[in-house]
């Protein structure tokens, strides 16, 4: 298998230039689940205040690369600094420490629990003393309300998720993210499940995270929308990180070209 | 569309704007609730002995031990997960602590003897479910063998009678007119149920029954959460293995033999769903006394304990399938 860290040329330099400091960086990344190998010693950086665009075709990696930063898989090569620190793989609990909140393809919702008990699920606020603790569950509501507010939705926090809309959902996921105020955002296709108005809705909502200093990876599809939102842009190839493009200086047909063909030798 | 879809859509519409209390909105507790008044009420055209305080006490006296026993199977029921081996453990506590009574051990370590064995089986299921990704149904199913064997075979067979008088409070004690073994009963469950809605450890029952790979992935720790919910089910079967005891001032090797099909019938039937997500304390508390009655109700008609066996299987098989069509019901509302 081909190591692309080596064969220099079409990876621009990493950190996207605009003189950015780095938030996270994943080296020589690779997972593999029996004979295949997800993901291929990929490389990624994300900058402060930076949106990434993470584009390939099926089963190129950009899930598993997701899963990985997010600690719900476990590398079996490859190291990730976070803020110039070593993040433990493998834990979902030490990335969200770090500040990496996810939102999964799935959005990861509770269906039969209502929307407080699914924004704050693993960090519930309590009372009480030591050894006798009770969930704070005014305090919560009244914040998980704030959050959806924040967002631009207007739904009551005592509902049960599985009555939501797609859009509603979305919302209740980054809701976490808000609540952690977290540095680094993993976005898994957002916008796969959305009408129109929905996907604008959300895009507009990924930027305005961008702006008030948050980082974010966003998986995705739909090029325009990538385009639209995205820094820069990172492809992937069977496993492997095969460029690292900033929007401003590609285009769309080179990006797919990237997609389907790996680098183009004439650029090296 | 069908006019019973048109009318929950309109009834639904009418309690979002306040126009109805929520509260009217058909639930499975209520539902029970109903049916246990009709049941009540029948009986009591019947018989003339049925509603007496003194019969009443009696059935709440006679439920306890399988209460305590359904506390316990709620919360892994909640979490998608199933002990059969309940009544096995609680004659495994019931034997422990009578052993140690009449070797001679004070009645608060013979206590905390019977408990530990029990929670230790429960412990033990936990970890091979939790951890060793063996199927509960399979484990527990083992489980229910291993400790009725261990308890025959420790035992030769033989029943431990006369223990301590000051035991036999827990047992046979009445507080006033109320017997001990109801206030027992009526504190766990109400610390059953501040348990599982008021704390952390409650909600993530929930959250485990409703999707463990996603609860892992928001930071629950599912399996060690899962290793403590068997542990506990051994607990309280063995705590109502040692009550047990004290009720009949013996331990027998056939105690609590079949109580798992009893218990999971009325767990299921006060609304806990096997689907995992989803239920209550109370909805148990009342599936056990809806049950109790039954069989109260026909011991009182002089109706054979062959046809009562009869009644309470078809009961568990009709709530199984309550609780299924409800699931798919309310995923179809969901949607």
């Amino acid at each position: 298998m081909s190591r692309p860290e080596n064969d220099s040329g079409t990876a621009v330099g990493p950190a996207g230039g605009a003189g950015r400091a780095t938030l996270l960086e994943a080296v020589g990344v690779t997972k593999r689940f029996g004979a295949l190998t997800a993901v291929d010693g990929a490389d990624l950086t994300v900058g402060r205040a930076e949106i990434v665009g993470l584009v390939g075709g099926n089963g190129a990696g950009k899930s598993t690369l997701i899963h990985l930063i997010s600690g719900v898989d476990r590398p079996d090569g490859g190291r990730f600094l976070m803020e110039g620190r070593p993040l433990r793989p493998g834990s979902p609990a030490e990335a969200r420490h770090h500040g990496i909140e996810t939102v999964y393809q799935d959005l990861a919702l509770l269906g039969e629990l209502d929307v407080t008990a699914n924004i704050f699920m693993g960090r519930e606020w309590r009372r009480g003393v030591p050894g006798l603790r009770w969930l704070a569950e005014k305090s919560m509501k009244i914040k998980a309300e704030e959050l959806i507010r924040r967002l631009g939705y207007d739904f009551g926090a005592a509902t049960r998720v599985r009555t939501l809309s797609g859009g509603q959902r979305q919302a209740v996921a980054l809701a976490r993210a808000l609540l952690a105020r977290a540095k680094l955002i993993l976005m898994d296709e957002p916008t796969a499940a959305l009408g129109v108005a929905e996907t604008r809705k959300t895009l507009d909502l990924i930027r305005k995270f961008r702006n008030q200093g948050v980082s974010l990876i966003v998986i995705g599809h739909e090029l325009d929308d990538i385009f639209s939102i995205a820094d820069r842009i990172v492809v992937m190839r069977k496993g492997a990180t095969v460029a690292d493009l900033r929007t401003r200086f590609t285009n769309q047909d080179e990006v797919v070209n990237l997609m389907l063909k790996g680098p183009l030798p004439s650029r090296s | 569309m069908d006019w019973k879809g048109s009318l929950r859509v309109f009834v639904s519409r009418l309690a979002s704007r306040g126009l109805l209390p929520a509260s009217l909105k058909l639930t499975r507790f209520k539902a029970l609730l109903a049916a246990t008044l009709i049941l009540v009420a029948v009986v009591s055209m019947i018989s003339p002995v049925f509603l007496t305080t003194r019969n009443f006490l009696n059935i709440l006296e006679q439920l306890s031990i399988n209460a305590i026993v359904a506390a316990g199977m709620t919360f892994v029921i909640i979490a998608a997960g199933i002990d059969l081996s309940v009544g096995s453990i609680l004659a495994l506590g019931s034997m422990g602590t009578a052993g140690l009574l009449v070797s001679g051990i004070p009645i608060p370590a013979a206590i905390l003897g019977g408990l530990l064995v029990g929670t230790a089986a429960g412990a033990v299921n936990g970890v091979a479910v939790a951890y060793g990704r063996i199927p509960a149904f399979i484990m527990t199913l083992g489980m229910l063998n291993v400790a009725r064997g261990a308890v025959m075979f420790l035992t030769s067979g033989n029943s431990i009678v006369g223990l301590p008088e000051s035991f036999l409070f827990l047992g046979k004690g009445r507080v006033g007119p109320i017997p001990v073994l109801v206030l027992i009963t009526a504190a766990v469950y109400l610390i059953g149920h501040l348990v599982l809605v008021k704390t952390r450890f409650g909600r993530y029952t929930f959250a485990i029954g409703n999707d463990p790979e996603t609860a892992r992935r928001l930071g629950v720790r599912v399996k060690r959460h899962q290793f403590l919910l068997y542990a506990l089910s051994g607990g309280l079967a063995s705590f109502a293995g040692i009550l047990l005891a004290a009720r009949l001032n013996s331990a027998f090797t056939l105690a609590g033999t079949g109580a798992e099909l009893d218990v999971i019938a009325a767990v299921v039937i006060g609304g806990t769903s096997l689907y995992g997500g989803r239920g209550s304390m109370p909805g148990t508390l009342l599936g056990v006394i809806f049950f109790q009655i039954v069989r109260n109700a026909l011991n009182i008609l002089g109706i054979s304990v062959f046809v009562q066996q009869v009644a309470v299987g078809a009961l568990l098989i009709f709530s199984a399938l309550a609780d299924f069509l409800y699931d798919r019901w309310g995923r179809q509302e969901g949607s």
